[in-house]
């Protein structure tokens, strides 16, 4: 069985390695908003919301280049910079508190607290339209981030940068995907059940003490619990489970966007939401933002095969799958897309 | 400018180096041509003119064909009726969505696809990744060309060519060799007709007249006047609903501006530019200042 691993592992890489990112890119015709630093960051919030995108590269006119992005993730960190008392940001600052003004803050703030040994990088992490896919992917994984603007320059001192493109990782498994699509045949690896292939994160079983616990939340959980432990855990979503353990919702750091809806932001209290409700808040009838194929969150079991779990990844806005004992929908697991890179690449 | 149809193949260029492939890439005059096959042949030439190789790092400088691949064999295939980007329709399938991204879609619809071998030999046929090789196709041969045409679905194949008995691989063609050094050609049948950049850029336009370089950047009291008027194809701005077919180029290159939300002092600028045989358009969002 490892020895299958490698060899696939192996072909994978070869793969990746071989394509250049540009050739792959998702569409004939592409779209990409990007926003201007100086934009308060409480109109960058509703255009988020209204295109439906969790994060925007962020252009300085001054500068004449791309010098960072805006995340859904800087949206949290200053929601509850809001409801902490004694903070520098109030709710009228938020109308003229620019992008650049909140990054500043935050890299002062970063500088002061963090000893995680995580460098804290001013500069725009970003690919280039030739970088080979696998070098997107692992430029992705060690930054620990979710998409990568691709940004060409024909000047030579990179100057007037072109945005082509954000590249995330379900870019990519979708051409590894489409790749190995007519050979799943004959890589029996694929056909194997994820239970049996070391990926994911796993409900610790009863006799294993010394496994982390396991991140879930009940409904009627405060936003600021959620949001709390989603900065604390470092994690990208929450399983939302009643008290039997059954998967209901997904609370992940790109929900917080719907906060813009009528600027509900304003009037509530963090700890004065649930979890539930501040779901409700962003999803009307014809809403389809944060759902795939109908659902909100992908499930999955775990005797299904890796290969089913990678085109169910593959798809766009999936970012996520939680495997769930059938039936009861008890959760299990979850397996993420940058677990899957992290088994395919072989990095810890 | 003559170009009140809007049809992509007829657009002129503006002396801005906008390029014209349309009218002169292989596809569309394939498409324009009313035999029965499909219009979005995706063709592999045996000189390696395989659209994507335009995309490579200048390293891998692709050989370009000498005789593009005109008239495709006469194997009857029903035209395909889903909203591609076919460049005679696309006029009229402006508004419909384009489906390269179409996870959703119904089971995977063929696209026909070309292979020629153009190394002599008597008997050649075709073996692929598309039934795990297990069947032989005899290619049909044409003069010192060897052909066949195969309807697949969408993805990435790996074959291999029996000449004669002999296997063999097209050698200017992507390729990939295994464990056991047996090398096998890599075909990737895409859902959409990729352009054709070549036929673009051997198209040379005729510069503008002198004269026309010298102009002035405007005055001050150039700004008081009314601006002129917009030429009518750049009506349609990329800032409307975000069409995802190919874009014209006479809208390439060009800045929109988006002023709605006068409450809100912002700004949309929006830009469509091609790079190689992509389309980007970004929107750009920024404060107005009073």
């Amino acid at each position: 069985m490892e020895c299958q691993q490698m060899t696939w592992r192996s072909l994978v890489i070869v793969f990746l390695h071989s394509c250049p990112h540009i050739l792959h890119m998702s569409c004939f015709q592409s779209q990409v908003i990007a926003l201007d630093v100086t934009l308060p960051v409480k109109q960058a919030f509703h255009i988020l919301y209204e295109q439906g995108i969790p994060v925007a590269p962020l252009w300085d006119f001054c500068k004449g280049q791309f010098v960072g992005v805006l995340t859904a993730s800087d949206f949290i960190l200053i929601l509850r910079e809001l409801g902490t008392r004694g903070s520098n940001l109030t709710e009228e600052e938020l109308e003229t508190h620019t992008i650049s003004a909140w990054k500043e803050g935050k890299a002062h703030l970063s500088r002061q607290i963090d000893d995680s040994g995580r460098a804290y990088s001013k500069r725009l992490i970003h690919a280039g339209p030739y970088d080979s896919l696998k070098d997107v992917a692992s430029n992705i994984l060690q930054n620990s981030i979710s998409t990568v603007p691709i940004l060409h320059s024909s000047a030579q001192d990179g100057s007037f940068p072109q945005l082509l493109h954000l590249a995330s990782l379900s870019g990519i498994l979708k051409c590894i995907c489409r790749y190995f699509r007519h050979s799943a045949g004959s890589l029996p690896i694929l056909q194997q059940p994820i239970c049996s292939i070391p990926l994911g994160t796993w409900v610790p079983k009863i006799g294993e003490p010394n496994r982390q616990p396991f991140a879930t939340l009940k409904p009627n959980a405060s936003l600021g619990a959620a949001l709390s432990l989603l900065v604390q855990a470092n994690v990208s979503s929450i399983p939302i489970v009643n008290d039997n353990d059954s998967l209901l919702d997904v609370y992940s750091r790109s929900d917080i966007t719907a906060l813009a809806k009528d600027k509900a932001y304003a009037q509530i209290h963090l700890d004065e939401i649930s979890i539930h409700q501040a779901l409700q808040l962003g999803q009307d009838a014809n809403s389809s933002y944060g759902f795939f194929n109908g659902q909100r969150c992908q499930m999955c079991l775990q005797t299904d095969s890796l290969h089913k779990v990678m085109e169910r990844l593959a798809n766009p806005g999936v970012r996520r799958i939680f495997i769930v004992e059938a039936g009861s929908k008890r959760v299990e697991g979850v397996i993420s897309l940058s677990d899957v890179f992290k088994f395919l690449l072989g990095v810890a | 400018m003559g170009n009140a149809n809007g049809r992509e193949e007829e657009e002129r260029d503006d002396g801005e180096g906008l390029e014209n492939g349309d009218l002169m890439s292989p596809s569309s005059v394939v498409g324009r041509g009313a035999s029965t096959t499909s219009r979005s042949v995706s063709v592999l030439d045996s000189n390696g003119v395989h659209n994507h190789n335009n995309n490579s790092p200048p390293d891998h400088a692709p050989a370009r064909s000498s005789s593009p691949f005109l008239f495709p064999p006469q194997a009857p295939v029903a035209p395909l009726r889903r909203p591609d980007v076919s460049p005679v329709f696309d006029q009229i399938r402006q508004n419909e969505s384009h489906e390269a991204i179409d996870e959703d879609q119904p089971p995977e619809k063929g696209i026909p696809t070309v292979i020629i071998w153009s190394y002599g030999g008597n008997d050649v046929a075709v073996k692929g990744s598309w039934d795990n090789f297990t069947s032989m196709k005899r290619l049909q041969r044409s003069g010192k060309d060897h052909s066949i045409l195969l309807v697949l679905p969408s993805g990435i194949y790996h074959y291999k060519l029996i000449v004669d008995g002999e296997s063999k691989y097209i050698p200017d063609l992507p390729s990939v060799t295994d464990e056991m050094g047996c090398v096998c050609n890599l075909l990737d049948v895409h859902d959409y007709v990729p352009e054709n950049i070549d036929s673009a850029v051997e198209f040379e336009a005729p510069p503008s007249p002198d004269h026309t370089y010298s102009q002035a950047f405007p005055a001050e009291d150039d700004f008081t006047k009314d601006p002129s008027a917009a030429p009518p194809q750049l009506h349609l701005t990329v800032l409307d609903e975000a069409s995802s077919s190919k874009p014209q180029h006479v809208v390439l290159n060009h800045l929109y501006i988006e002023k709605g939300w006068a409450s809100q002092s912002l700004v949309a600028l929006g830009l469509t530019h091609r790079f190689q045989s992509k389309y980007v358009t970004v929107c750009l969002y920024k404060p107005l200042r009073r």
